[in-house]
């Protein structure tokens, strides 16, 4: 008995929907421009929004992919960050796979600007990012420094702190 | 049965491998024209989407004490998390580190007992194992247990995750971290917000509810209460060959267990409290006459915790952890007797701990190059007592208090040599009222020769300093205290991703115990045995396919012996576990089956068969705020026999069980 019902399982997971999924990356970049749209800037907003990227050359393509199939070319740019020097011209800096000395290095050169910093280990996070996207095995998930957020000035949406895993 | 097992899983993979053939390799991030087409999923979306590949990098903080990335960790761990619990129906602690390579459980249905590294000594309370409940040590303070049965304070389904790192890891956390350090991780309100109830009955008459509710502030504080309930009737004897007439008292065999808890976290501060309260009642057999109904004993168990943590960044080179918390935990046995005037009064014996803990840590990234961290630890025990009240052949009441303190300090440094080599050393110096100081160093080097692939080198040392069991009993006994445990362990570690989508870890170990605390065969004492050996390979793969299925397999190849070649109880040579989960359809509904197997083992005089064991499950996600799990355990009815103390009676462990379990949330 216990045979037929495992076989008869194991048939039907056979019929599989090959449902489509995004890609680590492409789901980072999704989060990522999602964080911008519940964030505000303090005044003057930007006009435009730059999406710097740093360490991760995949998740930068992702960004700019995003930006170009969701038609945003025109109010959004995506840069790849090669060294700290330019982080100053971020709206949205995303310090990818940075350790908490990387993190450390690249924030030197914005202490109290504002700019909405992301990043994807928890040593970024605790380093100085105003949002840490933290994976486990299946999913990802993010938290948010509100702390640090208001010291740089932004503000986030009651939507974005409602989803947060955790709220600092 | 097992064969057969085996072949259907064995022609499934081919199945879903040939299917995956036609599919893109693992390997481009690059977007997909159908995903370009269709609109961008919303926030709550995409925290729902689930990974199809194996994540670049999870976060673990047995190994360091500090939150790190699993590829900056300097030492490997496992992890079970929220989802494996669900989806393999995890129904307790043991059955959780059960999952992970090389652990065995045992258990004689007051208490489960947990072996690992070929090390499983009859009577040990689990005290070669740390364990952590959000970073805070819990091993209680009188036999250093750790509970991991029905009487832990934490119902399963408020944990998020739980890391197991395996290894002496004296050097960061002192006493009892020999064979490993086990943090269990709880969930935040994000998991638990508004109500949430989950209820689950089994074909054995257990019976589970838990209602917990959570809420977020608008200032992005954290609260959640949850209360739980477990209750066993008519349990089973775990005994072979039950004569009928003992079996048919068996309804008198019972136990419920309650657990409360509440976490609150405000910015970087978080308030935990917890209690668990478990009460047994079993007919007293010893005391048996077959014409009238036997007499109920009664244990009861209860737990608490209330702690305090403050964790931040203080400036940009420092990082701060403060936490205190205290602790208790009751232990009483009561066993009826009928007075010779016919009067009934019980004997009873009580353990109970009462200990408080303060620890702080300090990282500081002033030095390029350097990541230090300064800790020190500090536990009280205010009070340790054991209480044995007897009455037969004359009253008798013997008391044993004691109240101790003990305190570690130690300092760790990681320091990145260059992009590819890192070295972390770390030296513990820990002292106590009742144990000579120790000095516990530890080096681990990581080559990285490229992102994908690591390999670690770790030599480390660990120790146990004699309980206030093992100490009292002895000194009662007029012999001396047995002498600190210690290990010298070394470890080299090889993690490769060979895909986004296939990884695997080869572990090679060896440790030598000096020392080792154990029941002494010839008198109720504690000796310290001549020199112990240990050595093993554990080999493990983790594999992820397109269409959501999962493979996880591990194997353990163990040797432990004493010199002369003595063999070491409760050691089997080969562990063996695999975890396989599968969706069906596209209905939510998700197929998962996960398998033990242990090679045959010696305690004393008798060998224990090996044994293969298979647990089912399915779970079906109707809807986003519901779920429901059917499993099924021990599918074979297999016979498992396990030995767990020095009395040889060997317990009977679970036999096939079925489980439903349903999950309902509102308010979300």
């Amino acid at each position: 008995m216990i045979k037929i019902c495992l076989c008869l399982l194991l048939f039907l997971s056979m019929f599989q929907t090959h449902g489509q999924s995004l890609s680590e990356n492409e789901l980072k970049a999704a989060f990522l421009y999602r964080f911008s749209q519940f964030s505000k800037w303090p005044p003057p907003p930007p006009n435009a929004l730059r999406f710097c990227v740093v360490g991760n050359h995949e998740l930068f393509k992702a960004v700019s992919a995003l930006l170009h199939t969701q038609n945003l070319q025109q109010t959004s740019t995506a840069i790849e960050i090669p060294n700290h020097d330019q982080v100053t011209q971020c709206d949205v800096l995303f310090l990818s796979q940075q350790n908490r000395q990387q993190t450390k290095f690249w924030l030197s050169q914005i202490e109290q600007s504002p700019v909405l910093i992301v990043a994807d280990t928890s040593e970024g996070f605790r380093q100085g990012a105003m949002i840490g996207i933290i994976a486990d095995a299946n999913n990802l998930s993010f938290r948010v420094n509100l702390t640090d957020a208001k010291r740089r000035g932004l503000s986030f949406s009651a939507h974005l702190l409602k989803l947060a895993s955790e709220v600092r | 049965m097992n064969n057969a097992l085996f072949v259907l899983l064995f022609i499934w993979c081919s199945t879903c491998t040939a299917q995956n053939t036609d599919a893109p390799p693992d390997a481009p991030d690059t977007p997909k024209s159908e995903a370009s087409s269709e609109a961008l999923p919303e926030l709550e979306d995409l925290l729902h989407q689930q990974l199809r590949h194996l994540p670049t990098n999870t976060e673990i903080s047995a190994a360091s004490r500090v939150t790190r990335s699993s590829s900056d960790s300097m030492a490997v761990t496992h992890v079970i998390n929220d989802k494996d619990i669900k989806q393999f129906n995890l129904r307790s602690v043991a059955d959780i580190l059960a999952q992970f390579v090389g652990i065995t459980t045992r258990e004689d249905s007051s208490f489960t007992y947990i072996g690992a590294r070929g090390i499983g000594r009859p009577g040990d309370f689990n005290s070669r194992f740390l364990f952590l409940l959000d970073g805070t040590r819990i091993n209680e303070s009188l036999l250093d247990a750790g509970l991991v049965g029905h009487e832990f304070f934490v119902d399963v389904e408020l944990i998020e995750r739980v890391e197991y790192t395996p290894g002496a890891s004296a050097a960061l956390y002192g006493n009892n971290a020999l064979l490993g350090v086990i943090n269990i991780v709880t969930k935040t309100s994000s998991k638990l917000r508004g109500i949430n109830t989950s209820v689950s009955i089994a074909n054995n008459n257990a019976k589970h509810a838990r209602i917990t509710g959570g809420m977020r502030a608008d200032s992005g504080s954290d609260s959640w209460l949850s209360l739980s309930q477990t209750k066993l009737d008519n349990i089973q004897y775990p005994l072979v060959n039950i004569p009928p007439h003992l079996a048919r008292w068996q309804h008198l065999n019972e136990e419920k267990s309650t657990r409360l808890m509440f976490n609150h976290q405000h910015g970087a501060l978080k308030i935990q409290a917890a209690g668990s309260k478990r009460k047994r009642h079993y007919p007293d057999l010893f005391a048996f006459d077959p014409n009238i109904p036997p007499l109920n004993a009664e244990v009861d168990n209860e737990a608490y915790l209330v702690s305090v943590a403050y964790d931040d960044r203080i400036s940009d080179d420092i990082e701060l952890y403060l936490h205190a918390s205290t602790h208790g935990n009751d232990f009483t046995r009561r066993l009826p007797v009928v007075l010779q005037n016919g009067e009934l009064s019980h004997e009873q014996r009580l353990n109970s701990g009462r200990w408080s803990n303060f620890d702080s840590r300090l990282i500081f990234l002033g030095l390029s190059d350097h990541e230090f961290m300064l800790g020190f630890d500090y536990q009280r025990d205010h009070r340790q007592k054991f209480m044995a009240q007897y009455l037969i052949p004359e009253p008798i009441k013997r008391k044993f208090l004691g109240d101790e303190s003990r305190y570690g300090l130690y300092i760790q440094d990681l320091w990145r040599l260059s992009d590819k080599l890192q070295l972390q050393w770390a030296l513990r110096y820990d002292d106590s009222d009742s144990s000579t100081a120790r000095w516990s160093p530890s080096y681990t080097v990581k080559y990285n020769w490229s992102p994908q692939h690591k390999l670690l080198l770790r030599h480390s040392r660990a120790f146990k300093v004699a309980n206030f069991l093992e100490h009292f009993t002895n000194t009662s006994f007029g012999f001396p205290t047995p002498e600190n445990e210690s290990t010298h362990y070394n470890e080299i570690s090889l993690l490769q991703n060979w895909s986004p989508s296939l990884s695997t870890f080869v572990i090679a170990y060896q440790a030598t115990v000096e020392n080792l605390i154990s029941q002494a065969l010839i008198a109720p004492i504690y000796a310290n045995t001549i020199p112990l050996k240990s050595k093993g390979l554990e080999i493990g793969v983790d594999k992820r396919w397109q269409n959501g299925i999962s493979l996880v397999a591990s194997t353990a190849f163990q040797k432990s012996e004493f010199s002369g070649g003595i063999k070491v109880a409760n050691s089997p040579q080969f562990i063996g576990q695999l975890r396989f989960s599968a969706p069906i359809g596209s209905s939510g509904v998700l197929f998962s089956m996960n398998s033990h197997v242990v090679s045959e083992r010696r305690v004393l005089f008798k060998t224990l068969p090996s044994f293969a064991s298979h647990d089912v499950n399915i779970s079906w996600q109707p809807w986003d705020n519901a779920s429901i799990a059917l499993g099924v355990r021990n599918i074979t009815d297999k016979e498992i026999v396990e030995i767990v103390d020095d009395s040889l009676i060997p317990y009977v462990q679970q036999r096939r069980q079925v489980h439903l379990s349903i999950n309902w949330s509102w308010g979300q």
